[in-house]
Parts: C-alpha cells; structure tokens; sequence
C-alpha cells in the first residue's frame, strides 16, 4: 500500500507527496502532460527534442546538471508517445535543490542558439544509433505508419524522419514551451524522507510564483475501426527474417485493459508461455518470440513479433501464430494459466514498487490518467480477470481484418 | 522576492555505513549471508559458482552451460520446470561475469517454500540432453550473426581479442565455427566441475524471518563442501599502442570507437584514485568526455568510461558512437582530455562536484536490502575486507587534485590503451 497526499496549487500544479522514512533519499519527479501525439504532424520529434532541451540551462540557473551532481543527485527524463517524465534522485536533506532546479525550468527555459544547436546534432545521433544504424532498428518507424492511419501514434517519439529535427528553429521550440510547460500542465511528486510540511513549504516557495498557462484541450482524431487487413514487406540487410504483427488494443484506463496485459502474458511471457513453448521450442520456427502490448494511454498496439530461424519460411511461420491465436479465441485460457500470469504480475509489482523512483512514477502516471489511487488498486483489477474475458477479448482484437503484417525480409 | 539565482545550502553526505550480511551454517559446512529489511518485499536469492568464463577452454561454454541449466532437468522437462516455477509468480535470472556464474530466484515469502525444490533441482540436476542444446546453439549463432551486425559488438570483440589474446578464456569470442564444435559432454564437463553446490557462495536479502531461514538451510545444504576453484590466469600479454586498430564496416552511419587497457585491482593502493580520476575523464554526465563529446560537439549521444573489477585485476575501458566521419576526431579528443589530466591539475571545483555525486551514488547504493547486498557479495566473492570498501568511501573526501595528477600521468599514458575503431572509411555523414 502506497501512502500519498494529493493537492493542488493556485497555479493548477498537481502535487502528490510520498512519505518513506526508511530511505536517506529523496525524489522529484516532474510529469508533463505532452507527449509526441500532441505533435504537429510536420514537426515531429518535438517532445523529445524539447526533453533534451530542457538540460540547457533555465532562465536564472546556467547550467542544470552540475549544481545537481554536487549535491549529490542524479536525474534524468524519458519522453514516450503520451508524455514527457523528469526525475532528480539526490540525499534528502538536498531536496531543496532540486526544487530550485525544476522550478526554473518551469518558469522559463533560456533558449540560446548553441543549445538547440548542439542537442539538435544530440538527437540526430541519438536517432541514428538507436534507429538507423541497428540491424532493425527502424521497426517502429515502418510499424506505427502501418498500423495507425489517423492517430498520431502513427509517429514515433523520436521523430518521422531525421529532417523534422534538422529544421527545427528556436521559434518552434519556444512556441512549444509556451504551449505545453506550464504549472497547470503537470504534476510533481515529491517522495521519499521529506516530511508533508516542507514538502508544502517548499511547494508554495518555488512553484506557487510561476503562472498559469492556457493550455489547449487536448484533441486529438481517434483512429477509425480497422476492418481490413494490411500488410508491408520490408527488404534490409539483416541476418534473419522477422515477423511483426500489430492489433489495436484498448486504452489505458478502459476496463478491459486488464484482460488484454494478462492475454499477452499468456501468449508471451516466459519459458512456459504459450507461444515461446509452441513455437521455439516445439516447432522451432523462431529463435525468439515475444507478445506484448504498448501500455499506451490511448489505444495501444498488441504486438506478436520474433526472428525465425534460418530456412524457415514467413508463411509458414506466421500461419503458426495465427494457429496458437485462433486455438486461444476456440478454447479460451486454462484456469492454471491464467492464475499463472496473475501471479507473476503480483511478484513483478511487488518488486517494482520497491524502488522509491519507480513508485514516484507509477504515482504521477496514475496522476496524469485520472487516478491516481490506480497505483494501490491495480493488482486488485487483475485478480479479477476471468478466463472468459481472456477468451472474448482474444475474439474482439485479434482477428484477421484488424491485423497489420509486417514481413522484415533479409536481402 | 524569491532569489532563484542562488543554490539552496546544502550539505554532503559525510558517513557510511554498510550492514553486516548476518551468516548462517549450513550441515555441509557451506554459509548462507541474509540482510534483513522491514518492508514487503520479493526475497532475492542469489548464488554463485565458481563457473566464469575465466574457467572455459573454449568461447561461449560457460554461458551455454548456465543456459541449459534453465532446460530439462533429470525429472522434468523444460517446460513443466518453467511452469511449475512461473505458477508461484517466481522470477530467474542469471548472469556469467570473469571469474563467477551467478543465478538469481525472485519469490514472494509466501511461495518461497512451493518454489525453492524446483530451483534446487534446476541446480542440481540437469539433463542437459542433445537435442535442447542443439536447438540452443542454433539460437545462439542466430542472435550471434545480429549481434555482429552491430559496430559496438564488432569494436568490443576485437578489444577482447587483442587485451588478452585469442587463446585466453576472456579473449576468446564467438564463432560460429566455435559454436558447432561445442557438445553435449563439453557442457556436462563444465558443469560437473564448476558447478557444485557445496562450493557456492549464497546470500538472501528481503524480509528475512527464520521460517526463510529454515527453508534455505535446508534446501542448500545438498552436496558437499569441496576446494575452491581459484582462477589466477589474471596475467596475459596485451599488446596496446594508441594506435587505432580499424575495422570496416560499410554503410556506417556511425562509427564505434574503444578505448582498454588493463588495470590495477581493489586491493592495490592506486585502484580508489583511478576510480575518481575516470568519474572526471569519462564516468558521469558531468564528465569532461561528455562535455566534449556530447555536449559540445554534439558528435555522439553518449560516451562512457568504466573501470570493471574482477579479482585479479581490473579493465578500464571507454566507449562511445559517434558520427562516422567524427570517429578520428572523437580518438584525438579523447586522448587530448586524458593529457590534459596529466598535464593540468584538476580545478577545485570541478573536483569538488566529482565527489559530491560520488558520494551521493554511495548513499543511493546503500539504499535497500538489495543494493546492500552488493557489497556483502563483493567482500564474500573476492575475499575482501570492509576495511577496504570503507577505504574507498573514505579516499573520495580526502583526495586531492594534485593525487588525481599523479595516477593521471601513471595511468593515462597513450602508449598504455588499446584503440579500436568501427566504421566506414568511404562514407560520411553528408552522403546519407
């Protein structure tokens, strides 16, 4: 059980503090409601340039990280396709310099030339040794165009294409800033060995100045209904073929969503998974399989995917798939099975809620989705999954007209 | 007005302390290590063998050995094992460093009992039968021809080979060859030799009560105390020169650039001021490399340098991707910044951040039953005392720029460092 206080600043900051005396540590984590499905579709790769840009110095402090690392702390931050996280782990009795620190990048950035310059030049190389230079490293950027026709997840965090980045002017990054980084924007947990009363203290000192933003109504177009099947080949230079399938999933907070972590589970989770045990072990088409879903706030991606081995052909390996998803919509999951997964999931949560910054961000990602007592709640929301909303979700999502293939042929 | 020019006081953490593992006997002689904490929490159970890839004749046997102990055992087959051990929400891990092979069983408390026989026969007996190591290896050399699609991986084998030479268990690397010729009684030998339970070194940390206690004694106490292992094969030829050994790999985009050398151990009195004086070369963000690098030249998205201890000795090692036509460069810089260190002492300041985030990653790995028991592990492991990791906290207040000089100019000599670079000669960036 997580123990928390919420409130809320004048300013529209969300604040949720975390109370854990049995740590010397302390964490803020700054949540930004914007994530690259905010983007313009022209300007791609914003939210995770921003991110970079955001280590550039702030309106009153030159320099972001070296006050940081001597006092002790470390920080870091990830942006994904729903929004922008930003976290300081540093001693405790220091939490007041890491309210210094977030607080001047809240109320303004400094925005100079050489900054965007250089993290611009970041980001490009970042893009190339995470997507262009990988044996497959690309997937995503040829799964997402495939599998979202409207939505902006039809993008990846990084970026469409590297000339989204490169064009980038410092007039665009400071609209952005003016957009989305504002109090009534975010939300910031503070955790760990900080008492509620200097946690409000420090809240009010060095947040409550910074002003409100309009911040506009997030509008984005929903993706239609899938009701035909599309496909894509791809010839790289790689030494093996893959086999990607992409489904539509449901959203975060939808209750079915439950049913759909614990379907892929069961079809992808460990040795004893259905299709690590049918399909490395048993028929030995692939050297590795995986099934898993995005987890993103809107509706997500299931994805099937794994490098067969060589010799084997991609018909017959994807005909493989599709016989151990129709055998799971004929027959449903076994009750062993399904308590299985529900036990790994209990375990897994367990182990991640130990770790002080894990629970500061499972808090502000509850926050931002509209609950956050779902960080105490959720295990409960598993436990309640039946084999029979294993079997009608499998039957809903995984059917041939809403699947997108994607054949990733070696040349 | 709030003045939000000036830093918040603030102070540094000054004292440490490590928990003393508590030590339990076991019938066969064996000593089990615990650390207990208050809060819920998975029990994490790890054990060592003496099976690192120190021991192996020849490249990838000992983590193909571990690997199969996660297949058939003597009275299951792979997937029941799997089953029955996922059915209780347990979680396995395993790694193979230099001199230790270690594996790893998450569980809830109350599942500890259910789980633990299926972990000890996944120990103890496996069957290692023809069939599943074949379908192993043939994974194995699948996920090899990726893996030497990469330039990191092709820079990295090519330091391993050259550090300590082709025919030393840590400088061999993969084959496919190699992996062909690797069979069934090659597995079972490694296996009967390293892998004894009397000979482990064991640790638990999580809510520790003696029912845990009790279960562990128990289930560990299989098998007998024999001699230990002791891998001494630390002393080899490397050949370094600071010239770049280049590999080509056409079309990169970006080039893998590595730095090695061999280095001093724990116990040498010199090893507590190169671990400082490689946080300011290359160990942190705040690091010079990074500011170069990254943050000046924006040539890479990254660049680390990390000093990996074993027993015997240590490797210290730096590495980075950058830009293909920035990879000469990149060499230059980096050799640059490590004559500066040598030739110019370490400003005050600079120093004074470097050990202030020091210190503040000691306190963060000292936080929680998991993280302490990496020290635990590390003194049980290499035979050391806590004096000396104490030492290491203490030399991080006390050292001085003009200290950091003085292993800089012993330590930072080009002629020392091995180079390797992987990219391609004919392209540029402009091109692509």
């Amino acid at each position: 059980m997580i123990n928390f206080t919420r409130y809320t600043l004048e300013n529209g900051l969300r604040i949720i503090h975390h109370y854990d005396e049995s740590t010397p540590l302390a964490v803020l984590n700054v949540l930004y409601d914007v994530g690259s499905r905010d983007e313009d579709p022209e300007k791609t790769g914003f939210a995770h340039l921003f991110e970079h840009l955001m280590f550039g110095g702030s309106i009153n402090i030159e320099d972001y990280d070296e006050p940081l690392q001597l006092v002790g702390g470390e920080n870091n931050a990830f942006t994904s396709n729903d929004a922008t996280n930003y976290y300081i782990q540093l001693p405790a009795e220091n939490i007041e310099t890491a309210f210094w620190l977030e607080s001047d990048r809240m109320l303004s950035l400094a925005f100079n030339k050489e900054s965007l310059d250089v993290q611009r030049n970041v980001v490009c190389e970042e893009f190339k040794q995470r997507y262009l230079n990988q044996p497959y490293g690309d997937v995503w950027l040829k799964l997402r165009p495939l599998s979202y026709t409207t939505h902006p997840y039809k993008w990846d965090t990084i970026g469409k294409e590297l000339s989204h980045i490169e064009n980038a002017t410092l007039a665009d990054v400071k609209a952005f800033f003016k957009k989305y980084y504002a109090p009534n924007n975010a939300i910031l947990v503070v955790s760990g060995n900080v008492s509620l009363e200097q946690s409000k203290v420090l809240c009010e000192k060095w947040f409550a100045p910074i002003p409100a933003a309009h911040v506009p109504v997030r509008a984005l177009p929903s993706e239609p209904i899938q009701t035909s099947a599309r496909k894509l080949n791809i010839k790289a230079n790689v030494p093996a073929d893959a086999l990607y399938l992409a489904f539509h999933g449901v959203k975060r907070n939808d209750p079915r969503y439950y049913a759909m972590d614990l379907l892929t589970n069961i079809f992808g989770l460990g040795e004893s998974s259905r299709l690590y045990y049918a399909l490395v072990k048993e028929k030995q088409l692939f050297s590795n399989f995986s099934c898993y879903h995005t987890g993103s706030f809107d509706e997500g991606l299931i994805i099937f995917s794994g490098k067969t081995m060589m010799g084997v052909n991609l018909q017959t390996a994807e005909a493989a798939v599709w016989e151990e998803i129709e055998k799971l919509i004929q027959d449903g999951a076994r009750e062993e099975e399904l308590t299985k997964v529900k036990n790994k999931i209990e375990s897994s949560h367990v182990y991640e809620m130990m770790s002080l910054l894990e629970r500061s961000i499972a808090i502000a990602f509850a926050e931002v989705q509209g609950d956050v007592n779902m960080v105490n709640e959720e295990v409960s929301h598993f436990q309640k999954v039946t084999c029979d909303d294993i079997k009608t979700f499998a039957k809903a999502f995984l059917t041939r007209e809403k699947c997108n293939t994607m054949y990733y042929e070696k040349v | 007005m709030l003045n939000r020019a000036t830093p918040p006081p603030f102070v540094v953490p000054q004292s440490f302390s490590i928990p003393l593992a508590k030590k339990h006997a076991l019938a066969n002689g064996n000593i089990l290590h615990s650390i207990h904490t208050d809060n819920d929490a998975l029990l994490k159970i790890d054990v060592f063998f003496p099976a690192g890839r120190i021991f192996q004749k020849q490249a990838s046997v000992a983590a193909l050995t571990i690997d199969m102990l996660f297949e058939s055992t003597q009275k299951r087959s792979a997937m029941q094992l799997a089953e029955a051990m996922d059915f209780f929400g347990a979680y396995t891990d395993y790694s193979v460093r230099a001199e230790w092979a270690s594996l790893t069983l998450y569980t809830l408390n109350k599942h500890l009992a259910s789980v633990i026989p299926y972990f000890i026969e996944l120990l103890t007996l496996p069957a290692f039968k023809d069939e599943e190591l074949n379908i192993l290896i043939a994974r194995e050399i699948q996920d090899l021809n990726v893996a030497l699609e990469k330039n990191n991986v092709l820079a990295q084998h090519e330091v391993s080979r050259r550090q300590w030479g082709e025919n030393h268990p840590l400088g061999m690397t993969p084959t496919v060859a190699n992996y062909h010729s690797i069979t069934r009684a090659t597995i079972q030998g490694f296996f009967d030799q390293h892998y004894k339970l009397g000979d482990a070194k064991l640790f638990v940390a999580g809510n520790i009560d003696d029912n845990v206690i009790n279960t562990l004694t128990q289930a560990f106490s299989l098998g007998k105390k024999a001699i230990e292992t002791n891998a001494q094969l630390w002393e080899a030829s490397p050949n370094n020169s600071a010239v770049p050994v280049f590999i080509e790999k056409p079309k990169s985009l970006q080039a893998a650039v590595r730095l090695a050398r061999k280095h001093v151990p724990r116990t040498h009195p010199d090893y507590n001021d190169t671990q400082i004086l490689n946080l300011i070369l290359g160990g942190y963000f705040g690091s010079r490399l990074m500011d170069n690098l990254r943050e000046d030249k924006g040539f890479t998205y990254g660049v680390g340098s990390n000093i990996a201890d074993y027993r015997w000795g240590s490797e210290w090692s730096i590495g980075t991707e950058v830009k293909n036509d920035a990879r000469n460069e990149t060499v230059s810089e980096i050799f640059k910044e490590m004559k500066r260190l040598t030739e110019e002492l370490v400003e005050m300041d600079e120093l004074d951040v470097a050990r202030n985030y020091l210190l503040g990653q000691v306190l963060r790995s000292l936080d929680g039953a998991y993280q302490q028991m990496k020290y635990s592990e590390t003194i049980a492991l290499n035979d050391y005392s806590y004096d000396l990791l104490y030492a290491g906290f203490h030399r991080i207040t006390t050292i001085t720029p003009e200290d950091i000089m003085v292993v800089a100019k012993k330590y930072l000599d080009p002629k020392d460092w091995l180079v390797v670079v992987c990219g391609s000669e004919g392209t540029t960036s402009a091109e692509v």
